[in-house]
């Protein structure tokens, strides 16, 4: 260090004035910039994303006031007692509930176990290798098909080829393709959520695999699998294009007795009465909408609080 | 220390109490909801120089860091109380901008965090944004000549700045600051991230770039802070303890906290 | 010693049964592919033996049930396209900024509000969003423009766009809080607004999920049937005009099988026919949503 740089210090001292006179102004009088416009923008922008969030809330608010005022004059014991008629105040949906009912039980029964099973397969016992990302990959893609796919392939397989007819046996059989993918993805989450640590532990005993899954993946997942399962059993619900290619009747004065009955469920007679012209059967639908809206409330709540309840107590 | 150096520092000592200070902060408290972080903290930084604030973790230097540039506005259950001037001007008046104050007051993180864009825009962005009015490519040369990016880089100035190496990554993050001519860099453990051949270059580049702005680096490193400050300020629990010429804060400090913090005891 | 190798035997026998028994389980999915492929290409077989494949692929009309009869696909998937581009074209800028306030602006406490609010609307089942179609949205067209015919696309793709709203907003949701807040940091230290940060820094860097969250809600859209069936009406034709009806594929699947078409006849095979182009469409644009994902995060990441 020499005399010169202490010189460029004094001289760069001067310049100093000049820069705090510079920051001061621009601080003080500063809005030569372009802030005010930017400012102006950013509130713009905001107020444009919170006006998209009033736009769908209030949509929603208008499907359910509609359906609301629509159907709430129709909505008795009565209605849901009586089999659906061409008089629309003797008209009801018991052979829709019913139906539904009965295909939702078998669908269970099909789609729990494969799906469940699958899942704890593929996430739990199945060695890394190409097949493993092979068979996952194959069943996000199935996730992403549209039901009605599953309403021809149903149509084919279990309509006319096994020759179940149009019965609820077939009808269910094609909803459970439908859920299939949906419940083993959420199994699958559910057991990734499970740290590593814990099969460690159980393996470094000497447990085996499966013992693995049974004492320690199972006790810890399946509130989180049951949430998932329920979330898909009420999107079965209210499912209705594979039923309506697979053949359920959109008419339906009687309660199936069997699975190999012909069948109706509630989401088709809604889709039936809204496709006639008649403001009237507009208000059945609507009844019956509200019965299948209470019906996924409970369900979805259900699941709601079974996830809340049992969240994450390992972790 | 040469004489020359002891020299330069009271130069500069002598025109920051002949001066406005830069920036100042004066009897700052800040809490987090009910947790006090920050109490009546005072310091004063002048022109063209390197403050370094030490301390052990969760003391606040980050908290006091961030007051600077008003980024913990963006804390939901933040609270100021206090006074920061930046050429005796208050940054917390309403009528203030915290963009103006973040544009002169620049900001580099503990991690490298270029934009997921071209080395090119990381650059030129705020500035553009900002409404300046210049030769970009002057301004991404200019820039990057200054951190020593220039030769690395001048080729693939196109490809995106998450492709480069993290220090070279941290080097365009304080090019990307110095390109929007600020008075101040704030850094908050630039070096944390690094290993240690690009934490000397950082070091080296704190070095040269005090000629033309004020730095205030936050370190957990106590060799960093001797190494390239001028002046050190010691926190504990939320207040400043010390500070002072850097040699002296470490070489004989007066308070027994910092003694017991600089030779290893506490922090 | 020898008392408790049989025991651990026993064990091994009744695990490998079941692990044989789940084996099959998770195989089975395999099939469920390999079934839709080859029932839906073998069906089908029966429908291209009688119609030409030109003839399908090249002709204009679509009115397999009234004579003359012509098998032209084109009019079905324009309807098709159409309706579920249409939603596209309301739902995508209403979804993203839906996202950006959720995951931007919105204070956590309503932040817990609206997730749940636009859960509810993507449970809703399809044929309660056909009725909204009938008894509210189109009365509504048909009040601010009386030339909108009863059945009409227009009607269609605005229910379609509020079924997609959700897992538009839903996945660039977390498209962008996975951006990192040294990210914005960077942006907010230099200066910039807040729709400066969100606009050139958050949506650019969370592209690659919002691309393909509009990708999916378009493959959603095209596999659409209750909906569509009750808002377009069955009229398969190549209109310009989203006034009018049209019909979707999903639509004259529903048409076929309520109709109670005999197994054997050329409409029956016509479902197959095409339930094969919707297929393809839809594997087509799922992969395009893969790849999508695939090339934009090796290009930020």
């Amino acid at each position: 260090m020499n005399t010169s740089n202490l010189v460029l210090i004094r001289k760069n001292q001067t310049d100093i004035s000049d820069v705090v006179r510079a920051a001061y102004d621009e601080l003080t009088i500063g809005k030569k910039n372009n802030l005010k416009r930017r400012k102006l923008f950013n509130t713009l922008f905001r107020c444009l994303c919170a006006l998209a969030v009033v736009l769908a809330v209030s949509v929603l608010v208008v499907l359910l006031s509609s359906v609301f005022i629509d159907g709430w004059q129709w909505l008795d014991w009565q209605f849901l007692t009586d089999f659906p008629s061409r008089h629309v105040e003797k008209s009801g949906i018991k052979s829709g509930i019913f139906g539904s009912v009965m295909i939702i039980v078998i669908t269970m029964i099909t789609a729990i176990p494969i799906g469940v099973g699958s899942a704890i397969y593929i996430q739990e016992l199945m060695r890394e290798s190409w097949l493993k990302s092979f068979v996952k990959t194959n069943i996000s893609n199935l996730s992403g098909i549209p039901s009605i796919i599953y309403g021809i392939l149903g149509l084919a397989v279990f309509v006319r080829i096994l020759g179940f007819d149009r019965s609820i046996l077939a009808g269910a059989l094609a909803l459970s393709l439908v859920i299939l993918p949906i419940i083993i993805i959420a199994t699958s989450e559910a057991l990734a959520a499970i740290p590593n640590s814990i099969r460690n532990a159980a393996l470094a005993l000497g447990a085996t695999k499966w013992q693995m899954v049974r004492d320690h993946i199972l006790p810890n997942a399946w509130a989180e699998i049951l949430t998932g399962v329920i979330l898909a059993t009420s999107r079965a619900f209210g499912e209705t294009a594979p039923l309506l290619i697979v053949g359920a009747l959109s008419y339906a004065a009687f309660v199936p007795e069997g699975i190999f009955d012909y069948f109706t469920t509630l989401p088709i007679q809604i889709f039936n009465w809204t496709g006639r012209p008649q403001a009237e059967f507009h208000q059945l639908a609507a009844a019956g909408i509200i019965v299948l809206m209470a019906i996924l409330l409970v369900t979805n709540s259900l699941a709601i609080f079974l996830r809340n309840q049992f969240k994450r107590k390992i972790i | 220390m040469l004489i020359s150096d002891v020299e330069q520092l009271n130069e500069k000592m002598s025109y920051g109490l002949t001066n406005h200070s830069v920036l100042q902060a004066d009897q700052v408290s800040v809490h987090y909801g009910d947790n006090q972080v920050l109490k009546d903290v005072s310091i004063s930084l002048r022109e063209r120089s390197v403050y370094a604030l030490i301390g052990p973790s969760g003391c606040g230097k980050s908290t006091l860091l961030r007051c600077f540039n008003r980024m913990n506005d963006f804390v939901e259950t933040f609270r100021f109380d206090g006074k920061i001037s930046f050429f005796g001007h208050n940054i917390y008046d309403p009528d203030i901008d915290p963009e103006v104050i973040r544009k002169s007051i620049g900001m580099v993180f503990q991690k490298p965090n270029p934009f997921p864009a071209s080395i090119y825009k990381n650059i030129m962005w705020a500035p553009k944004i900002n409404g300046m009015d210049q030769d970009w490519d002057e301004l991404v040369e200019t820039s990057l000549k200054q951190v020593g990016l220039w030769d690395e880089v001048s080729d693939r100035l196109n490809r995106s700045g998450l492709e480069l190496s993290g220090g070279q990554q941290q080097r365009l993050c304080i090019a990307r600051t110095i390109a929007m001519n600020p008075k101040v860099i704030l850094m908050d453990e630039p070096c944390a991230s690094l290993d240690p051949i690009s934490t000397a270059k950082i070091e080296e580049l704190i070095e040269q770039l005090k000629e033309k702005y004020t730095i205030l680096i936050v370190t957990h490193s106590m060799q960093q802070a001797r190494r390239t400050s001028d002046f050190s300020a010691f926190m504990y629990q939320g207040e400043i303890i010390e500070h002072g010429i850097t040699k002296d804060i470490f070489e004989s400090p007066r308070e027994r906290l910092t003694q017991e913090y600089v030779n290893g005891k506490i922090g | 010693m020898k008392q408790k190798f049989t025991k651990k035997n026993k064990v091994k026998i009744d695990e490998t049964v079941l692990t044989t028994l789940l084996k099959t389980f998770a195989y089975s999915t395999i099939g469920i592919t390999v079934g839709i492929v080859v029932i839906l290409f073998s069906e089908s077989s029966h429908f291209f033996a009688e119609i030409s494949l030109s003839e399908f692929l090249g002709s204009t009309k679509w009115t397999p049930l009234l004579e003359p009869r012509h098998f032209g696909v084109i009019p079905l998937v324009y309807g098709t396209v159409l309706v579920a581009g249409g939603a596209l074209v309301i739902a995508v800028p209403l979804g993203v900024l839906i996202a950006v306030y959720l995951s931007e602006y919105a204070s956590v406490r309503s932040r817990k509000i609206f997730k749940p609010i636009l859960e509810l609307l993507a449970g809703i089942p399809s044929v309660v969003f056909g009725f909204f179609a009938i008894t509210t949205i189109t009365p509504i067209l048909r009040y601010l423009d009386p030339e909108i015919q009863i059945f009409n696309a227009l009607s269609a793709a605005i229910v379609l766009a509020v079924m997609v709203l959700p897992l538009i907003a839903s996945i660039s949701d977390d498209a962008i809080r996975a951006v990192p807040k040294s990210m914005r940091d960077s942006g907010y230290a230099l200066g910039a607004t807040k729709s400066e940060v969100v606009l050139s820094i958050v949506i650019p860097a969370a592209l690659s999920g919002i691309i393909s969250s509009c990708i999916l809600a378009f493959s959603r859209a095209i596999g659409e049937t209750m909906a569509v069936t009750l808002a377009a009406g069955a009229t398969p034709q190549l209109t310009l005009s989203m006034k009018e009806s049209i019909q979707t594929i999903t639509a004259y699947i529903v048409q076929v099988s309520m109709g109670d078409t005999p197994h054997g006849t050329i409409e029956y095979q016509s479902l197959f026919a095409v339930g094969v182009v919707l297929f393809l469409i839809i594997v087509a644009v799922n992969m395009s949503a893969q790849l999508v994902v695939k090339r934009f995060q090796r290009k930020y990441v």
